[in-house]
């Protein structure tokens, strides 16, 4: 493979429409998660003060305090609750991964969409699962190698060294996590292919993030960057508009900005997802 | 050519020793009634120091005393049933118990005045009911010794230190010396002790007085301690230095090989600062904060009295050692990493200098009355740190702040009811209590009287109590007399109710009521009797009642807000249980709120403030957290 390029054989309107229904999904459960904990602070009495709940976000944090500290115990309750919700959700997300990855390929889909997602959900979910069993190894093997080798200098006078070891450390554990999200998602590209099996498809993936690594791990690096540089921007011009200050316009522009973010995050992921797509591709020709 | 170096290895630290900012004998002069001449010696091996040297001790009470006490701290940490370590449950801040332990014996104690009598043998532990405790010690003395008399007392003593668990002990190589020495209880003027057994809550009490000290450490050892350096020597591996402070009531020091030193002035005051390697920014961020806050308080309470004040920043694994006070000597902490978002170096070095006043110069009763150190010094860091960052004065990251304000009140509330800020450290259940009480409650009490009755006359009341009772050991009703003076009575009647009673207060706004008004109907007197009512000309009545829980009366402003947008502010004095608050005008109420400025800081609940007719989905509230979950779903992506 000499070059990862966005395929160019493709609907653009396949392609929005998934990104769309991508957004519509994660906006939909996101709603539904946050609800419970939104009638919550509503009822904690905030919302009866001439300023709404504007006043959560006054500097200092007086009233946000306030509404955590009475209102803990249904707050940690719904929480709870979300977390089950949050991973069938997630799961859930991996089915706008594939449709993502359905309207990028280069040659139009022979199959019905309910017949290819019946074919490859299932695969999609059990990869995912293995995913996340991988990424938890990793996470333990991680954080107790981490620690221990930290242990064995923190006899040093400078408390720097053990520190930085330790972060040395989680700093190659992350790199491995990424090696897994692009093992993930190449694996992912090659699973929609309904030509070859499962276990051709993990192989193919492999074989590819062996084969081109620098190049695979820059365009996911890239588009990882930029999404934490769209959330960073997006953080420190919330954080300059200032939504406690009067004016409705402050909490539409904000509103406006978290989703434009999410909108762009969704967007990069798709950049990234075209690449995998496209090695997938250029691997089984 | 031996003696040529070791007598070049004399060195002098710091500026030569400067004239206190005070004339001994002088207004508001410290008298030294228990001065200490002490000599001692460190076995970094064994973490013990043997000591020995002389206690100068005056009856500068009224009447004649038989009997001395004298605070043994370290046996605290003796064993684990003693007052300060028995308890799973009241052990103070780490909860930890020693692994080593530190203990403290007086080897010899005699009496010059007394004929060179032998106290040892008149040693009498005096925990009343609690034969394992050996913090207080009582010593029968032959003969009286009468009101202005002077006692000079011969001592010897070996200290062992314990792992540090609690602000004074060993780690590794790390030492942190406090209440390391025999210490005289204070007499008070009434002739009575003022002792203590050493409680895990507690903090100390005791005297003014000249400290001479002498330690003597191994070679390697950067060493920080009370007062002045007068003179160090370096010698057959040995470090001594020889320190000296006038009008102080402790002396603390610390030695540790890997100590980094910096040396600032401030002012008229030379700042020692020692700390771990790789702490070099928080030394930058720790002098910053001092060069702001040492003149803020010299201006608030006083100048800053001494020449010298040294601040250590203990290594993380003595983190127990640091965020302490002593006499012209602070610890502080964070770690090298503290982000600058989190305000946490300059805070404690805020709150630690802030003591420097209450408790260094205000010497109260740390044990009988904490809220007079811990609580007003906790009032001082409060304002100190909003004058240093704004609102955002704990922590600040992208618009994300907090205040210390906020956090206190978390702090209050973990601690729901309302006990007296007076009590004495012994009489809280926990720790936390106290810190809820003490620390948070009595800040927030002084913040609410700087909001409702004026921030310069707090001050002024403040600077006035610093200034009259420098030196001095004030109690309660001392600062309560200062505050009628300068705020009055009505004032002082609820800080007085917060502080013996432990009263609260709690507004509550309820019940927001409109109604179009009903034109006179009935037999009403005839129109040219000029007492017929107005037409109600289409107007509204509106009401909104307005209750008082609790027994704190802190007069309040209401806001009425009309529909048409209109702002009409009532005033309520406080003063009943209820106060129904009605307004006439063209449009209705749609919202009330009790308080809006946010004043009363102590109130019991906050979010019970205000009313309003159709209160609003609270949209910002929507957009972050679905925002947060639609970040959280890309992440948590399988």
């Amino acid at each position: 493979m000499t070059e990862l390029t966005w395929p160019r054989a493709r609907s653009r309107r396949r392609i929005a429409r998934a990104i769309l229904a991508t957004y519509a999904f994660r906006l939909g459960a996101a709603w539904l998660l946050a609800l419970p904990v939104v009638h919550t602070i509503a009822a904690s009495g905030i919302s009866r003060f001439p300023e709404g709940d504007k006043k959560l976000f006054e500097s200092g944090g007086l009233y946000l305090l306030e509404v955590l500290q009475r209102e803990q115990a249904t707050l940690f309750a719904h929480l709870f609750s979300a977390a089950g919700l949050l991973l069938l959700f997630s799961f859930m997300g991996l089915g706008f991964d594939w449709l993502q990855l359905r309207a990028l390929r280069s040659t139009p889909p022979s199959q019905p969409l309910s017949s290819d997602a019946a074919w490859v959900l299932p695969r999609l979910v059990l990869l995912g699962a293995l995913t996340w069993l991988v990424r938890a190894v990793l996470l333990i093997v991680t954080l107790t190698l981490a620690m221990t080798v930290r242990s064995y200098f923190l006899t040093a006078a400078d408390e720097r060294i053990p520190d930085l070891i330790f972060l040395g450390l989680l700093a190659l554990g992350l790199l491995a996590q990424v090696g897994i999200s692009v093992l993930r998602d190449v694996v992912s590209a090659s699973l929609a292919d309904r030509d070859i099996g499962r276990s051709q498809a993990y192989l193919r993936g492999f074989g590819l993030l062996m084969r081109h690594p620098l190049s695979l791990v820059t365009r996911y690096a890239s588009s990882g960057t930029a999404t934490l540089a769209v959330l960073a921007i997006c953080a420190a011009v919330v954080a300059q508009l200032d939504v406690a200050r009067a004016g409705a316009w402050r909490t539409g522009l904000s509103v406006a900005l978290h989703q434009t973010a999410v909108l762009l995050t969704i967007l990069l992921r798709t950049y990234w997802l075209s690449g995998a797509l496209r090695a997938a591709e250029l691997a089984r020709r | 050519m031996l003696a040529t170096l070791l007598s070049a290895a004399v060195t002098s630290w710091g500026a030569p020793l400067a004239a206190e900012r005070f004339s001994v004998g002088g207004p508001n002069a410290p008298t030294p009634v228990a001065s200490y001449t002490l000599r001692a010696r460190l076995d970094s091996n064994t973490h013990a120091i043997t000591g020995e040297g002389t206690i100068r001790w005056v009856n500068a009470s009224a009447a004649s005393t038989d009997e001395l006490y004298f605070h043994l701290y370290l046996n605290a940490f003796k064993h684990n049933q003693t007052v300060f370590n028995r308890s799973a449950f009241t052990r103070a801040r780490s909860g930890r118990v020693s692994q080593h332990w530190g203990h403290i014996d007086i080897r010899r104690l005699t009496a010059r005045e007394l004929g060179g009598a032998d106290l040892l043998p008149h040693l009498e532990q005096h925990s009343p009911g609690d034969p394992l405790d050996a913090t207080d010690l009582r010593v029968a003395l032959p003969s009286p010794v009468a009101p202005g008399s002077v006692l000079t007392l011969d001592i010897a003593w070996e200290s062992v230190l314990p792992d540090i668990i609690e602000r004074t002990g060993f780690s590794r190589d790390f030492h942190f010396a406090g209440q390391w020495f025999p210490k005289l209880a204070r007499l008070e003027q009434d002739g009575t002790w003022s002792h203590f057994t050493f409680h895990p809550h507690a903090e100390f009490y005791a005297d003014f007085g000249d400290y001479d000290v002498t330690l003597d450490v191994p070679e390697a050892m950067h060493l920080g301690a009370t007062g002045h350096r007068v003179e160090e020597t370096v010698s057959d591996g040995r470090r001594v230095v020889q320190q000296r402070a006038s009008g102080v009531h402790d002396f603390a020091w610390t030695a540790w090989p890997a100590f980094e030193e910096q040396h600032a002035r401030i002012l008229e005051t030379d700042i020692h600062l020692l700390y771990p390697p790789g702490h070099g920014r928080n030394a930058e961020r720790t002098l910053d904060t001092l060069r702001f806050v040492l003149p803020l308080f010299n201006s608030r309470y006083g100048p800053y009295p001494y020449a010298d004040l040294t601040v250590v920043h203990p290594p993380r694994h003595a983190g127990a050692a640091g965020g302490m006070e002593y006499p012209t000597l602070i610890t502080t902490g964070g770690a090298w990493h503290a982000s600058y978002w989190s305000r946490a170096v300059e805070l404690v070095t805020v709150h630690e200098l802030g003591h420097q006043w209450f408790y260094g110069l205000l010497a109260t009763n740390e044990q009988r009355w904490p809220f007079l150190d811990e609580g007003l010094n906790s009032y001082a860091e409060s304002v100190a740190a909003e004058a240093l960052f704004g609102a955002a004065s704990a922590s600040d990251l992208l618009g994300f702040s907090l205040s210390s304000e906020a956090l206190r009140r978390a702090s209050m509330q973990l601690e729901p009811h309302a006990a007296p800020l007076a009590l004495p450290a012994s009489d809280f259940v926990s720790f936390a209590e106290l810190a809820g009480v003490v620390y948070s409650r009595t800040a927030l009490l002084f913040t609410t009287v700087a909001n409702v009755y004026g921030a310069a006359e707090v001050d002024a009341a403040l600077l006035r109590y610093a200034q009259r009772y420098r030196f001095r050991h004030p109690e309660p009703e001392d600062l309560l007399l200062v505050l009628t003076e300068v705020l009055g009575e009505p004032a002082v009647k609820d800080i007085r109710a917060a502080i013996h009673q432990g009263h609260g207060v709690n507004y509550v706004a309820r019940d927001l009521r409109s109604a179009l008004m009903a034109e006179p109907r009935g037999m009403l007197p005839a129109a040219e009797a000029g007492v017929a009512p107005a037409s109600a000309g289409g107007r509204f009545e509106s009401r909104v009642d307005v209750h008082r829980q609790g027994e704190l009366q802190f007069p309040v402003d209401i806001l009425l807000i009309t529909a048409s947008g209109e702002h009409v502010w009532k005033y309520w004095n406080g003063d009943g249980r209820v106060e129904m608050v009605s307004h006439v005008g063209a449009s209705p109420v749609v919202s009330a709120v009790v308080d809006p400025k946010g004043s009363i800081v102590i109130e019991e609940n906050l979010l019970d403030n205000a009313v309003r007719q159709h209160p609003p989905f609270p949209v910002n509230t929507l957009d972050r957290l679905v925002y947060a979950f639609q970040l959280l779903l890309g992440v948590l992506a399988p």
